[in-house]
């Protein structure tokens, strides 16, 4: 997720080689809503988004979130699948 | 010993220099400034170099040293600016906690379909990493 549009998220998944699905957020709708807006955070002045986390689970709520003070720190992988697998199971 | 002080500063930035170049071809410049938690280990290297540093005013020839270490000083200080104080973002207040609902959204994906997070909910566990973008 990040404010980049649809095309530049595009490059950058074949670039990457990756799996995940890059939601293009220009209005930062998300980051109102969560409170992670960095305003003028981006080097030209553009709003972006505070580094975050959040894991929700299957029913919309929010069952973890990482976020830290510095804006060049991101969540560890070993965090985030700890978060995962806290989460309860399927029933 | 102001040649061992230089070696590990200079030393201690190659190393992280080599790690910024490795990773910048695929992940881009902004790669070469994630920090993932403080680099105690890279800030041990170059703070060490500055005490052999003044570690070597014992000896002769001081004025040279003493220059050396100056230059050291500053650019071991503004490394250590940057990890520390440099990288924080202003203060802020998260809007969402641990329990609530995740706010409603429709947007695009890359490929512009149309994601939407009441769509979420019959569905698995979702993951949002938020990234600064630009790249």
């Amino acid at each position: 997720m990040s404010i980049d549009p649809p095309e530049v998220s595009r490059r950058l998944k074949r670039r990457l080689e990756s799996r995940f699905t890059f939601l293009a957020d220009p209005e930062g709708v998300l980051l109102d809503g969560l409170g992670i807006r960095h305003r003028g955070g981006r080097n030209d002045g553009v709003d972006i988004a505070f580094p975050t986390a959040v894991l929700v689970d299957a029913g919309g709520v929010v069952r973890w979130i990482y976020h830290s003070g510095s804006i060049r720190e991101r969540a560890r992988a070993e965090e985030i699948f700890a978060a995962i697998s806290a989460l309860p199971p399927r029933g | 010993m102001i040649w061992l002080s230089i070696l590990l500063v200079v030393g201690t930035l190659a190393v992280v220099g080599a790690g910024v170049s490795a990773e910048v071809p695929r992940l881009g410049l902004g790669a070469g400034q994630l920090i993932l938690g403080v680099p105690w280990l890279l800030l041990a290297g170059l703070w060490g170099g500055v005490a052999l540093g003044v570690a070597s005013l014992r000896g002769s020839r001081r004025l040279p040293k003493l220059g050396v270490l100056l230059l050291e000083v500053a650019v071991v200080g503004s490394a250590t600016w940057y990890v520390f104080v440099g990288t924080l973002g202003p203060p802020h207040t998260l809007a969402v906690e641990v329990g609530d609902p995740f706010p409603a959204y429709a947007l695009a994906d890359q490929d512009d379909t149309l994601h939407q997070r009441a769509s979420l909910e019959p569905r698995s566990p979702a993951l949002y990493i938020f990234y600064r973008g630009h790249w």
